[in-house]
């Protein structure tokens, strides 16, 4: 299936202790990812911007721009890096 | 209390420490100090002073954070800091709760956000580059005189759109609030009296005529249908300069420390400075200058075991809960490739340090110029001077370094 070649880590890459608060659950089997941003948490760290190489895009006062949604595959990898760097856990994968 | 069983019988008092943050023993390794309390007893409580707590674990600290309704901003009666400091009423944004707080905070989110500390970088280079010039030639350097103190110092003077080349003079009077109000309350007083003279002089030509830069632009503008009153601004340009100057400072030069004990370290930004995207949350993670603030209880509560009186003040250990294992593998490890963005060195929540961005420019062009141009650079360990007092920021006074001379980049 063509989703499968995005959902592999990178080789040698182990998520953080405790950075796992979202469910991987669902990118591990290749279906659809989908984030829900709840941008009241967002308090404009803005590194959910610098660690997915601007898959999440922020407001002129450094606050998520972003919206809820499906993640195109493409960019699944850097949206998760994206995800599991925000400190105020504004994201949930499912 | 109903949740003692994590501190079983022989352990009744084991909640009390003597811990001191303003003494000459906490200073030289505040870290051991946290992280023993830590694995202990995450919250604590010092019989020092009038008694507060402290908060060390990471989990704990988040959740204080994100309850500010419990653990408000608001210094208690007594005054701001443990114990209560002379000479400084409420600092706005930051003694402030909401609504107030997101109010204040208003007025500068947009001139530190992101997009424009971005437009900020090339001035940042070349002050820092500058800065470097002064002494690339000599072979010998103090970086916290030299360059981590000016740079950060004249960044935010020039934020402002106040007079840069007056730096020493504000770094001065930041100091004394800053390191020298438990060594000299009474010359610290005097200081910070001198600063927020300066500051209403500068607020008062502000309000009289156009002035270019931030000072210039809060003096104009509106939120909520109104202004800030004098005495606002002159709080929040105090917060601004003291914020922006030494904390930055020690971030860099704990961080300098680290890289000159760990060559590996310095092979990294090196061979490719940019490891310092992700690397610098690595470094204010591990060498976090601003340990801990303190939060005030609004109501007796009872919180993890601990019975929480209206009124106690509480620390939340910010750089302890940086090093908990719960939370970061192998804690006490600088490792540059690790996803240590969850950190809490610029605070969580609705407090989150309005000059992170700038912070983190800074930092990376400071420490990415300093050790392309002067890649030998060798700390004289043996005459590195910290600060006396660590419990604002924890920083270095004196940094001496040696290497090899180079060139200045710019004529001067």
């Amino acid at each position: 299936m063509k989703v499968a070649q995005y959902i592999t880590a990178p080789a040698g890459e182990t998520p953080d202790a405790g950075a796992l608060m979202t469910d991987n659950r669902s990118f591990a089997e290749g279906v659809v990812m989908n984030i829900e941003i709840d941008s009241s948490k967002c308090q404009g760290h803005a590194l959910c911007a610098l660690m997915s190489d601007d898959y999440f895009t922020l407001d002129d006062i450094g606050h998520i721009a972003s919206t809820s949604g499906e993640v195109p595959p493409d960019d699944q990898n850097r949206a998760r890096r994206g995800v599991e760097a925000c400190p105020e856990r504004v994201f949930t994968i499912s | 209390m109903t949740s003692t069983d994590n501190f079983p019988s022989q352990a009744a008092n084991a909640f009390d420490t003597d811990l001191n943050h303003h003494s000459l023993e906490f200073a030289r390794d505040p870290l051991r100090a946290l992280s023993e309390l830590q694995s202990r007893c995450p919250v604590a409580k010092s019989s020092h002073a009038e008694g507060f707590w402290l908060l060390t674990s990471y989990d704990l600290a988040f959740e204080a954070l994100h309850t500010p309704e419990i653990f408000s901003s608001r210094p208690n009666e007594h005054g701001r800091g443990i114990p209560p400091q002379p000479g400084a009423g409420s600092l706005a944004p930051i003694d402030y709760d909401q609504p107030e707080l997101g109010l204040y905070r208003s007025f500068l989110l947009a001139a530190l956000s992101p997009g424009s500390v971005r437009e900020m970088q090339p001035i940042i280079t070349d002050m820092t580059n500058d800065l470097i010039d002064q002494f690339i030639e000599r072979g010998t350097a103090d970086l916290s005189d030299e360059l981590f103190t000016p740079l950060p110092a004249q960044m935010i003077l020039h934020i402002l759109g106040l007079d840069s080349s007056r730096w020493p003079e504000w770094v001065s009077w930041v100091h004394g609030f800053v390191h020298d109000m438990g060594v000299d309350p009474e010359l610290a007083v005097q200081k910070v009296m001198t600063m927020f003279g300066e500051i209403y002089q500068e607020v008062g030509s502000a309000r009289a005529q156009p002035k270019p830069g931030l000072l210039g632009e809060l003096a104009v503008a509106e939120r909520d249908g109104r202004k800030l009153t004098d005495d606002e601004l002159a709080n929040m340009v105090f917060l601004l300069i003291l914020g922006g100057m030494d904390t930055t400072a020690g971030l860099t030069a704990n961080s300098l420390l680290l890289i000159d004990a760990q060559p590996g370290l310095r092979e990294q930004i090196l061979a490719d400075p940019s490891v310092l995207g992700q690397g610098t949350e690595e470094f204010l993670r591990y060498a976090t200058p601003v340990l801990g603030l303190p939060r005030t209880v609004t109501e007796d509560t009872a919180f993890h075991g601990r019975q929480l009186k209206k009124g106690d003040q509480v620390f939340v250990m910010y750089a302890a809960a940086n090093r908990d294992p719960s939370q970061f593998d192998d804690p006490d490890t600088v490792d540059l490739s690790r996803k240590a963005t969850r950190h809490m060195a610029f605070g969580l929540g609705v407090h989150r340090c309005l000059g992170s961005n700038l912070a983190r420019a800074m930092f990376k062009i400071m420490i990415s110029e300093l050790l392309t141009r002067i890649p030998d650079l060798a700390v004289s360990g043996s005459e590195v001077v910290r600060y006396d007092d660590a419990s604002a920021v924890y920083a270095v006074r004196h940094l001496p370094i040696t290497f090899t001379p180079g060139q200045r980049k710019s004529l001067g």
